[in-house]
C-alpha cells in the first residue's frame, strides 16, 4: 500500500513536471511579450526595457531554472500584464467557479443517470431503456456550445425564466449545469445499464429473490452498489477533465471559470497565468484520480493496491 | 500503473455476443445515415455550378428554398450554403478520420509493445500515457495555436498525439492475454523474431477491438472539432467545416436559423450514425474502451 | 422514431431542470421595471485598472466613471472642460497652463488640490513600468506654478495635448501614496461614479457618487460585466440578463421586433483599413497598390455585411476625430481599371497573404477578410488569407513582421490623428514604406495651430491616397443591444460614459 502511494506520488510529480515544461516551452516560443503589453506609440526601446525586467533577456536555460525554483517555493510566478497579481492567485480566484460548476453537474449527471438505470431494471422496460439510452444519444450527438445557446433562446430570451449568462446567483448554474449533465448522462445510463445487467445474472441476485425480497429491492440494495463500481474510474476521468475542460460550455454562458481566465491569459501572452493554469488544472487531475484509485478498494474489499 | 484496476479480461474487450443486442435494425439504420451522408459529401462537390467560395453579396443570407441556384439558400457572404456544407462535411469528415487514425496507429504499437514487451517498457509507457492524460488537451491547443497560428494540420497534431491512451489500453490486454498462448510461445522458442510474432499472432487479435473502438471514437473527435471550431482554433476561413459553419450562423440564429441548423444537423447523423453502428459491436460499459475519452 | 427521441430530450431536459430545483417562472432581474440598477457589458475585463499604470481601451470604461481628467472627452468626441476650468497655451503649444476647478472633492471627502494634479503626472512620469507614461512622454515638467494653475512644459510642440490629458485619471495623492499597488482595489477619483467591488472575472461594481461636481448620473448602480462571446452579449440583452452590450452590424438585424430590447448604434472613431508592407513582393510597386484599393467595392460591404451602418472613407481617421478632412473623396470602385493596372504592372499571379483576426478581434472581420478576398480574386489578383487570432495578429504588426496584406481597424481613443498617422505612416510599427515626407508632414502637423492643422493633414492623406500606402476602407458605427427602457447614445469612441445613461 505504502510502495503503491509512493509510486503514484512519484509518477505524480513526474506528470506535473512535464507539463511544467511544456508550459514554460509554450511561454517562451510565444515571443517577447512585451511589444502587446504596452499601448500604441511604445518606442522599440521601451518594448525592450520591458522584456527586460519580466525576465525575458536572459538565458533560456536560466529562465527555466529560475521557474522551477520558484515553483518549489510555491511561487508561481507574476501575472505580465499586472505586477501585483501572482498569477496562482489569479487562477485561484476562479477555481470555485469552476469546481462548483464541474461538481454540480458531474452529479446531477450521475444522479439522474443512476435513478434512470435503476427505473429500467426496476420495469424491466426496453421501451423506457431505449428512451433513455436514445434521448441522451441524441444529446450527445449535438455539439455542447450549439445546445447551450439553443436552451439560452428557449428558457433566457424566449421564456425570459433564467439568467442567459455570468454567475450570479444560483439561477446562473442552471443552463451551463443543464448543458453539462445532459451531455454526460448517456455515459452513465449505458455504464450502469450494462453493469446492472451483468449483475442480474450472479448467483447472489438469483438469492436474493429466493430469499423474497422485491425488484425494487435487490436493484437498490443488492446490485446497485456493485455495479456502481465499474463507472467510479470513469467518473473520475469525466470529473478530472471537467475540472480543467469546461472552456466551451464557460465561453457560452460567460462563466468567469479557469477556462476563461486562461483563454484570457493566452489571447494577451500572460503565460505567466498560462503556466499557472497548466499546472493547476493537472494537479487537480492528478489528485482526483489518485483519490479514485484510493477509494477503489475501500469500496471493493477484491481489488488491493500494490 | 495501476495494472489491478484496467486489466481487465480480454473478454470484455473483444466482440462476443450478448444477451441484449438483438438483431436490431438501429445498426442498420446508423450505417444508411453514415452512408448517405460519406455520398453526399462526395458526390455534392463534384456537381456543375457548385463552388463553395464563390460569392455575391447582393444574394447573401438566402433562406433555404426560395432560389433555384441555391438550394439551402446562402450565407452572410451570398455563398452557397448547400455547397458550404458538402465542402465542410469533406474536411470535417476528413480531419476527424486523420485525428482518429494517427490515434489508432500510435495507440495500437504502444499497446501492443507494452503488452508484448511487458518489464520497464510497459512502466515506461504507463508512466508517459498517464502524464499525458492529466494534460488539458483543448487548452494547450489554444495556447499552442496562440504561438503558430491556428490551423487544422495544428489539429490534427496536437489531438493525434493525445487521444491514443485508450487504444494502447485496449491493445495492451489483448496483447497480455495471448503472452502464456502457444501459438506466440512456440514460434519465438523455434527462433522466430519478435516482430514476425507480432506481426504474424499478435497483430491480427488487437486490430478489430481497436478498431472497434476507433468507431466509437469518430464521433467524440468530431464533436471536439466542432467545440474547437467554435473556439476559433480549427479550421480558418474561407474553408468551411460543420464546427465553423454553425459559428458563422450564430449571429443571425434568429432571423435565419438554417445558416446554422443545416450544419449541425449534419454533425448530429454523422456522430448519431456511428454510435448507432457502433452498438453493434460494443461491448458497453467496458472501461478500457471508454477510459480516456474526456477532452 | 424522430418524435419519439425528441420528447425524449425534451423529458431529460425538464428531468434536469426539475433536480437542479431552481425553476423559475419570474424574470432574474432585469426587465423593465428595473430603472436604478444597470448591468452593462464589456468584452473583455482589463487586466489592471490603476489610472497611474495602465492605459487601455478596456480600463477607460472604468476610468471614464472613476475619475476625471483635465479636460473630458464627450461622447460626440469634443473637448469640454473636466478638472480644469480653462485653460491657455503658448504659440508652439509647448508651455500650457490650467485652472483647476475649485470646490471638488475626491469620493472619500477630501478635496481635490492642485498638487494631486501635479502627483499624478509626476507618479506617471516615474513609474517605468506605466504604459501611460509613453503617452505623456513629451512632458518636461509639471509644476503648481501659482495657487490653482497647473503648468506643463512639453519637450516639443504637441498640439493634441488637451486631448492627451483627458485620458489621464486624475488620483488623490495621500491615497494613492499610501495604497500604491494594491489602489485599484479600492481606487479613489472625483468621478461620477464610485468604486464598490471587482469580482475578477464577473464584473466591476459601482455606485453613483452624490457629491460629484458636475451633472450627477441618473443611474444609481452601474455593474460592469465581463462577456466575451458576441452571441451571448446579444441575447443576455434579450433575456434582460444584461442592459446594454456591444454587438457586430450582422446582429442588429437579430433585434427587429424585440420588445425586451433595441438596437443601438453611432458612427465610430474608427477607421477599418487593408495595411501593406509596401516592401514585399509585388506589393512594393505602386500600381499593383492602387489596383487593391480599386478592386474593392466598399459601398457594396458596408450595405450587405454592415447592414448600411457605415460610410466609405478616404482618410485614415473618422470624422469627429482630430485631423478628419470634411469632403475627402472616397477611394473608387474601378474593377477594370484595377485590372488594367495589374496587367500594366505585370503581376502574374503572385500570392499575396492576408493576415486578419478570424477570433478576438472585430466580430466583423472574418466576413471582411472573405469579402475583399472575394474583391480581389475577381480582378485576378492570388490572395491567402492567414487566420489568427487578433492579439497574435496585434503582435505580428507590432513587431513590423506582415508579409503582405493584413485587416486592421484604427480607433484613437484619444480622438485625435496623430497617433494615427504616427503608427501607420511616420515611423510607427505599420509604417514600411518610411516615406520621409510623410515624416515631414507629421512633425509639421504637431507643431500647426488648431486651424493650420487641417490643411497638413489634407496633404497627408492626399500622399497616403497617391501612393496607396495605407487603404481605408470605411468608418463603421458602434452598434449596441440595449434595453428598450433606456435612453442613451453610444460615444464615437466606443467607451462608455455611463452619466449619459438614463431610463424612460
Amino acid at each position: 500500500m505504502i510502495r503503491y502511494l509512493v509510486r503514484r506520488l512519484l509518477q505524480g510529480v513526474l506528470t506535473l513536471f512535464c507539463v511544467v515544461t511544456i508550459a514554460f516551452v509554450l511561454g517562451r516560443a510565444s515571443g517577447k511579450p512585451a511589444a502587446l503589453l504596452l499601448t500604441e506609440g511604445a518606442t522599440a526601446q521601451q518594448i525592450d526595457e520591458l522584456n527586460g525586467r519580466l525576465g525575458f533577456n536572459r538565458p533560456l536555460g536560466e529562465q527555466y531554472l529560475d521557474y522551477l525554483g520558484g515553483l518549489l517555493r510555491g511561487d508561481f510566478g507574476v501575472s505580465y500584464r499586472n505586477p501585483s497579481a501572482p498569477a496562482i492567485t489569479l487562477i485561484a480566484e476562479r477555481l470555485p467557479a469552476t469546481i462548483s460548476l464541474a461538481l454540480i453537474s458531474f452529479a446531477i449527471g450521475l444522479t439522474v443517470a443512476i435513478g434512470a438505470a435503476i427505473l429500467i431494471h426496476i420495469t424491466g422496460s426496453t421501451r423506457l431503456r431505449a428512451t433513455f439510452v436514445w434521448g441522451g444519444s441524441l444529446r450527445q450527438a449535438m455539439p455542447d456550445f450549439f445546445f447551450g445557446v439553443v436552451l439560452v433562446l428557449i428558457l433566457s430570451v424566449g421564456l425570459h425564466a433564467l439568467p442567459s449568462l455570468g454567475f450570479t446567483g444560483p439561477l446562473s448554474y442552471v443552463l451551463p449545469v443543464i448543458t453539462i449533465a445532459t451531455g454526460q448522462f448517456v455515459l452513465y445510463v449505458r455504464l450502469l445499464d450494462s453493469a446492472l445487467s451483468e449483475q442480474s445474472t450472479q448467483d447472489y441476485v438469483v438469492t436474493a429473490y429466493a430469499r423474497g425480497k422485491s425488484q425494487a429491492a435487490v436493484v437498490v440494495g443488492e446490485m446497485l452498489p456493485n455495479a456502481l463500481l465499474p463507472i467510479l474510474t470513469m467518473a473520475g476521468m469525466n470529473l478530472a477533465g471537467l475540472l480543467g475542460g469546461t472552456v466551451i460550455v464557460e465561453t457560452v454562458f460567460a462563466w468567469p471559470g479557469v477556462g476563461q481566465v486562461l483563454m484570457q491569459a493566452v489571447s494577451t501572452r500572460d503565460f505567466a497565468v498560462v503556466q499557472a493554469g497548466l499546472l493547476v488544472v493537472a494537479i487537480m487531475f492528478v489528485v482526483v484520480n489518485l483519490a479514485v484509485d484510493l477509494l477503489y478498494p475501500v469500496l471493493d474489499p477484491r481489488v488491493r493496491l500494490a | 500503473m495501476t495494472e489491478q484496476l484496467i486489466d481487465i479480461p480480454v473478454e470484455t474487450v473483444v466482440v462476443r455476443p450478448r444477451r441484449r443486442v438483438r438483431k436490431s435494425v438501429l445498426p442498420i439504420i446508423g450505417g444508411t445515415l453514415l452512408l448517405c451522408m460519406l455520398l453526399f459529401v462526395i458526390i455534392v462537390p463534384l456537381l456543375p455550378g457548385v463552388d463553395p467560395l464563390a460569392q455575391d453579396l447582393s444574394h447573401a443570407n438566402l433562406p433555404p428554398f426560395t432560389d433555384s441556384a441555391h438550394l439551402l439558400g446562402t450565407d452572410s457572404l451570398g455563398r452557397d450554403t448547400l455547397s458550404r456544407i458538402a465542402q465542410g462535411g469533406r474536411t470535417t469528415i476528413a480531419i476527424t478520420l486523420a485525428i482518429v487514425v494517427i490515434n489508432v496507429i500510435i495507440g495500437a504499437t504502444i499497446g501492443l509493445l507494452a503488452g508484448f514487451f511487458g518489464g520497464w517498457i510497459d512502466r515506461l509507457i504507463g508512466l508517459v500515457s498517464d502524464a499525458i492524460l492529466s494534460l488539458p488537451v483543448v487548452l494547450l491547443l489554444i495556447a499552442i495555436s496562440a504561438i503558430v497560428g491556428p490551423s487544422a494540420t495544428l489539429m490534427v497534431v496536437v489531438l493525434g498525439c493525445t487521444f491514443w491512451m485508450g487504444y494502447a489500453r485496449v491493445a495492451r490486454a489483448v496483447t497480455l492475454s495471448l503472452r502464456g498462448r502457444d501459438f506466440i510461445v512456440a514460434p519465438q522458442i523455434l527462433g522466430a523474431s519478435a516482430s514476425w510474432t507480432i506481426r504474424r499472432h499478435v497483430l491480427p487479435h488487437v486490430v478489430p477491438p481497436v478498431l472497434i473502438l476507433a468507431v466509437t471514437d469518430v464521433g467524440v473527435v468530431m464533436l471536439l472539432q466542432a467545440g474547437l471550431d467554435f473556439l476559433g482554433l480549427g479550421v480558418q476561413p474561407p474553408a468551411p467545416t460543420w464546427g465553423g459553419l454553425i459559428l458563422q450562423g450564430q449571429p443571425v440564429l434568429s432571423t435565419n436559423p438554417w445558416q446554422s441548423i443545416l450544419p449541425g444537423l449534419s454533425i448530429f447523423i454523422l456522430v448519431a450514425g456511428t454510435q448507432l453502428l457502433s452498438q453493434r459491436f460494443t461491448a458497453e460499459g467496458s472501461i478500457p474502451l471508454r477510459r480516456a475519452r474526456t477532452a | 422514431m424522430k418524435k419519439r427521441s425528441l420528447a425524449a430530450l425534451v423529458s431529460a431536459v425538464a428531468c434536469g431542470l426539475a433536480l437542479t430545483g431552481c425553476v423559475s417562472t419570474t424574470s432574474p432581474g432585469g426587465g423593465s421595471t428595473k430603472t436604478s440598477s444597470i448591468t452593462v457589458a464589456l468584452p473583455t475585463e482589463p487586466s489592471d485598472t490603476d489610472p497611474i499604470m495602465t492605459r487601455s481601451i478596456g480600463s477607460w470604461n472604468i476610468y471614464y466613471a472613476l475619475y476625471d481628467g483635465l479636460t473630458r472627452i464627450t461622447a460626440s468626441g469634443k473637448i469640454e472642460p473636466g478638472l480644469a476650468t480653462s485653460w491657455t497655451h503658448n504659440k508652439d503649444s509647448t508651455v500650457w497652463d490650467f485652472d483647476i476647478r475649485k470646490d471638488v472633492t475626491f469620493q472619500n471627502g477630501d478635496p481635490l488640490k492642485a498638487s494631486d494634479i501635479v502627483y499624478t503626472y509626476q507618479k506617471i512620469l516615474d513609474s517605468p513600468k506605466s504604459t501611460n507614461r509613453v503617452a505623456i512622454a513629451m512632458v518636461q515638467s509639471v509644476t503648481e506654478v501659482k495657487p490653482g494653475v497647473v503648468e506643463f512644459v512639453l519637450k516639443s510642440p504637441f498640439s493634441a495635448w488637451l486631448n492627451q490629458v483627458a485620458t489621464i485619471g486624475i488620483v488623490p495623492q495621500s491615497v494613492y501614496e499610501k495604497d500604491g499597488s494594491d489602489f485599484e482595489n479600492h481606487p479613489v477619483g472625483t468621478g461620477p461614479y464610485s468604486f464598490v467591488s471587482w469580482k475578477h472575472g464577473v464584473s466591476y461594481q459601482l455606485t453613483r457618487n452624490d457629491k460629484y461636481w458636475g451633472t450627477k448620473p441618473s443611474i444609481k448602480d452601474v455593474t460592469i460585466s465581463f462577456v466575451g462571446d458576441t452571441n451571448a452579449r446579444l441575447t443576455g440583452v434579450q433575456s434582460g440578463t444584461l442592459d446594454i452590450a456591444p454587438i457586430s452590424a450582422d446582429q442588429i438585424t437579430s433585434l427587429s421586433g424585440s420588445s425586451q430590447a433595441k438596437a443601438v448604434s453611432e458612427p465610430s472613431n474608427q477607421v477599418m483599413q487593408i495595411g501593406i508592407n509596401t516592401t514585399a513582393g509585388v506589393l512594393a510597386n505602386q500600381d499593383v497598390r492602387q489596383a487593391i484599393s480599386l478592386a474593392i467595392d466598399r459601398d457594396s460591404l458596408i450595405k450587405n455585411l454592415l447592414g448600411g451602418k457605415g460610410v466609405a472613407n478616404g482618410e485614415l481617421v473618422a470624422k469627429g476625430v482630430q485631423g478628419f478632412v470634411p469632403d475627402f473623396p472616397a477611394p473608387e470602385y474601378d474593377p477594370d481599371r484595377a485590372k488594367q493596372l495589374l496587367s500594366q504592372a505585370g503581376y502574374k499571379g503572385e500570392e499575396i497573404t492576408f493576415d486578419f483576426a478570424s477570433t478576438g478581434g472585430d466580430p466583423m472581420s472574418p466576413d471582411l477578410a472573405q469579402a475583399v478576398q472575394g474583391y480581389l480574386q475577381k480582378v485576378g489578383l492570388k490572395v491567402r488569407l492567414i487566420g489568427q487570432q487578433q492579439t497574435s495578429l496585434s503582435l505580428k504588426i507590432a513587431n513590423h513582421q506582415i508579409t503582405g496584406l493584413y485587416l486592421q481597424g484604427w480607433a484613437p481613443s484619444s480622438m485625435d490623428g496623430d497617433v494615427v498617422v504616427s503608427q501607420l505612416l511616420a515611423g510607427g510599427p505599420e509604417d514600411y514604406p518610411h516615406d520621409p515626407k510623410m515624416t515631414q508632414l507629421y512633425t509639421q502637423q504637431q507643431s500647426a495651430a488648431a486651424d493650420a492643422r487641417a490643411a497638413v493633414f489634407e496633404q497627408i492623406w492626399t500622399q497616403n491616397a497617391q501612393e496607396a500606402y495605407h487603404l481605408p476602407l470605411y468608418t463603421g458605427h458602434y452598434s449596441y443591444a440595449v434595453n428598450s427602457s433606456l435612453t442613451w447614445t453610444p460615444a464615437a469612441d466606443g467607451i462608455y460614459r455611463l452619466t449619459d445613461i438614463s431610463s424612460k
